[in-house]
């Protein structure tokens, strides 16, 4: 399953986003990877997140594969949505 | 019993044991042999797990003592530390280069942190430092060394950079004893804003120095005593307990008004370089704050501090003494006082290099956001703005652009702001004093920094021992310069302070009241003795003084004149 998502929080996908992002992840068995242009992160990894130094209005694309991929996707949509609850 | 002596660079008497500031060893085997991977692997877990424990415990500790936001840092320091990319990178290095737990760990670290290092984001480029803490923090660990956090007593170190100092907590410790630096090196002005005694540029015999070593630091003479016997011991105890009685009955005179006998105000003002020592500055009676570095907000920090942290620490400040002026520096980094998050090569000469307002007007970013905070807790008391290390009319013109784009940004946003800041300049360049007359028309005043003005006019690095004799204020080029900025300011009706370490040298107050300065900010526990000293004085005398050391031509004839003069007060 994919799904593309738009960054839109103030710094993009810096250590916080990045942490929650990864946090949330980690949380289901699926295997997630992220892509964006030419690189690919492990989405349960911050490092290899903060590694794709995604900005403000950028999107990315998110492959998920596994038993759990639809509550996965729904759950890291709505982080996104939220602008990882900021402002 | 043996004695060291160095530079003497914070007067005072300490007594306590002595304790070696911590510093990382890359002193160790980093390969094995094949077959030993599986021992490694468990080496690092468990070094994992030790790491998860002391980035609890400091997060919890720091949420306490300095604030929660403060303190997230280390929860993400946590993920780091569990995060599959880094465990990844180090089990393969140990499988398939045989490498040893800590050669493993170098590796992946460094390579984490060129990736962070390369990307086209500032604020994700110095997610390099926060990997590379962690790595740091893994090795003591793989090592087997505890992580000191309480320093107490007498620290000693090879020198203590801003960053070290930060993280020190002044009312444990009492002194301090380093291999380099000067009187005027960043330790030292630390030591005396702090009031600890301070004995610098002692040299390498600082490694025949044990943890737990009783000493005697003598920071009037700079001398450290080793291991006293007990004779000596009462006596110093008791030279300790005197200079502790004199201090407090001078104390009182910090409150009385700085006004001369004549009648001329002159503010007797404190520099602070934290929110925390506006305590100290209401305790001794400083009529202000002539100088706050706002470097500290930077300086321990991975990341930028956003304008809200900023807005906070400047507001604290502001309304700790609502009704005193509070002069606020804009960052002052580079040079010395490097920030992670600022990129950039190694410079030959950092002390001329991208620095102060140069830096700023490059990170753009940083600055405005720093300006907007400013405007901001303008409202909440009596802001002066000062820009540092200005040297041309162009660069202030440049600033002062800058700062009227803040306000008006903040206008459009219908974000209250204090309008009418009045805005000065740090005189530490000799060019910014040579043409004064100039600058004086676009400003409201000026703050002379003798530190760095001493160490461009007289070309002498103020970190190196060796040419002490040139770095001194009382140099006749350098009392020149401060007489120019003071004549041109006069004529433009503007004010000048002084915010240098010769503001709080008593020696020199009759000669600065004499060149016309107005106000004088120091440490905060010069501010006594300082204005002890202002109300013994008038202003018609001190003028006639100032002329008459004008003409001298040599250091050695102004100190003698000065230490005449200073033999008519109570110092």
């Amino acid at each position: 399953m994919e799904l593309t998502l738009t960054i839109n929080n103030k710094a993009g996908l810096h250590a916080r986003p990045a942490a929650l992002f990864a946090q949330k992840a980690s949380a289901f068995k699926s295997t997630i990877i992220i892509i964006k242009g030419e690189k690919t992160a492990n989405a349960k990894s911050i490092i290899s997140i903060m590694g794709l130094g995604v900005k403000q209005g950028e999107s990315i694309l998110v492959k998920i594969d596994g038993p759990d991929a639809d509550e996965t996707a729904t759950a890291l949509e709505t982080l996104v949505t939220n602008k990882f609850g900021e402002e | 019993m043996w004695e060291i002596e160095g530079i003497a660079a914070s007067a005072g008497i300490a007594i306590g044991q002595v304790m070696h500031i911590q510093e990382c060893v890359h002193d160790f085997s980093r390969t094995v042999a094949p077959g030993e991977a599986p021992r490694e692997k468990e080496r690092f877990l468990s070094a994992q797990q030790v790491a998860d424990t002391e980035l609890d415990e400091l997060q919890e500790r720091t949420a306490i003592t300095v604030g929660k936001d403060q303190a997230e840092v280390f929860g993400a320091h946590k993920l780091m530390v569990q995060d599959p990319s880094l465990v990844d990178a180090v089990f393969e290095e140990i499988e398939n280069n045989c490498a040893s737990a800590e050669g493993a760990v170098e590796v992946a670290v460094e390579a984490i942190a060129t990736m962070f290092a390369s990307l086209d984001d500032e604020y994700m480029r110095e997610r390099a430092a926060d990997i590379k803490d962690i790595g740091k923090r893994l090795l003591r660990i793989l090592q087997g060394n505890v992580e000191t956090v309480n320093y107490e007593g007498i620290l000693v170190a090879s020198d203590l950079l801003p960053s070290d100092t930060a993280a020190i907590d002044f009312d444990r410790v009492s002194g301090f004893i380093t291999a380099l630096g000067g009187k005027t090196s960043h330790s030292s002005i630390l030591a005396r804003a702090a009031g600890l005694s301070a004995v610098v540029g002692v040299g390498c015999v600082i490694d025949k120095l044990c943890d737990g070593d009783m000493v005697i630091v003598d920071g009037h003479i700079g001398k450290v005593l080793v291991n006293p016997d007990e004779n000596l011991l009462v006596e110093y105890r008791q030279r300790l307990q005197e200079e502790k009685a004199k201090t407090a009955s001078l104390a009182q005179v910090g409150h009385l008004p700085g006004i001369t006998l004549d009648g001329h105000s002159i503010e007797v003002a404190a520099n602070i370089g934290t929110p925390g020592d506006m305590k100290k500055v209401l305790a001794v009676g400083a009529d202000g704050v002539g100088l706050f570095r706002t470097e500290f907000l930077f300086l321990d920090k991975t990341s930028v501090p956003t304008e809200e942290e900023q807005f906070q620490s400047y507001r604290t400040v502001l309304m700790a003494a609502p009704y005193k002026k509070i002069v606020i520096r804009t960052l002052d980094a580079g040079g010395d006082k490097q920030l992670p998050f600022f990129g950039g090569l190694p410079e030959a000469n950092p002390a001329l290099g991208l620095r102060a307002i140069r830096l700023c007007m490059v990170y753009k970013d940083v600055f405005k956001t720093q300006l907007r905070a400013l405007l901001r807790a303008g409202l909440e008391g009596n802001l002066y703005i000062m820009f540092p290390m200005i040297a041309t009319l162009d660069e202030l013109l440049a600033a002062k652009v800058l700062l009227k784009e803040v306000a008006d940004e903040l206008a459009n946003e219908k974000i209250p702001y204090r309008s009418d800041v009045p805005v000065g300049i740090m005189i530490e360049v000799p060019s910014a004093a040579i043409i004064a007359d100039i600058l004086a028309e676009e400003v409201d005043f000026f703050s002379i920094g003798t530190n760095d003005l001493v160490q461009y006019t007289m070309a002498a690095d103020r970190m190196n021992e060796h040419v002490a004799s040139l770095s001194d204020y009382f140099q006749p080029p350098v009392i020149r310069l401060i007489a120019n900025v003071t004549k041109a300011a006069q004529k433009s009706g503007k004010w000048v302070g002084m915010c240098g370490e010769m503001a709080g040298d008593p020696l020199a107050t009759p000669l600065l009241v004499g060149l016309g300065l107005t106000e004088l900010s120091m440490s905060a526990r010069s501010v006594p003795v300082v204005k002890n000293l202002v109300r013994q004085l008038t202003v018609e005398q001190a003028k006639e003084w100032a002329e008459q050391i004008l003409t001298l031509r040599t250091t050695a004839d102004i100190k003698k004149k000065l230490e005449k003069i200073a033999e008519k007060f109570t110092i």
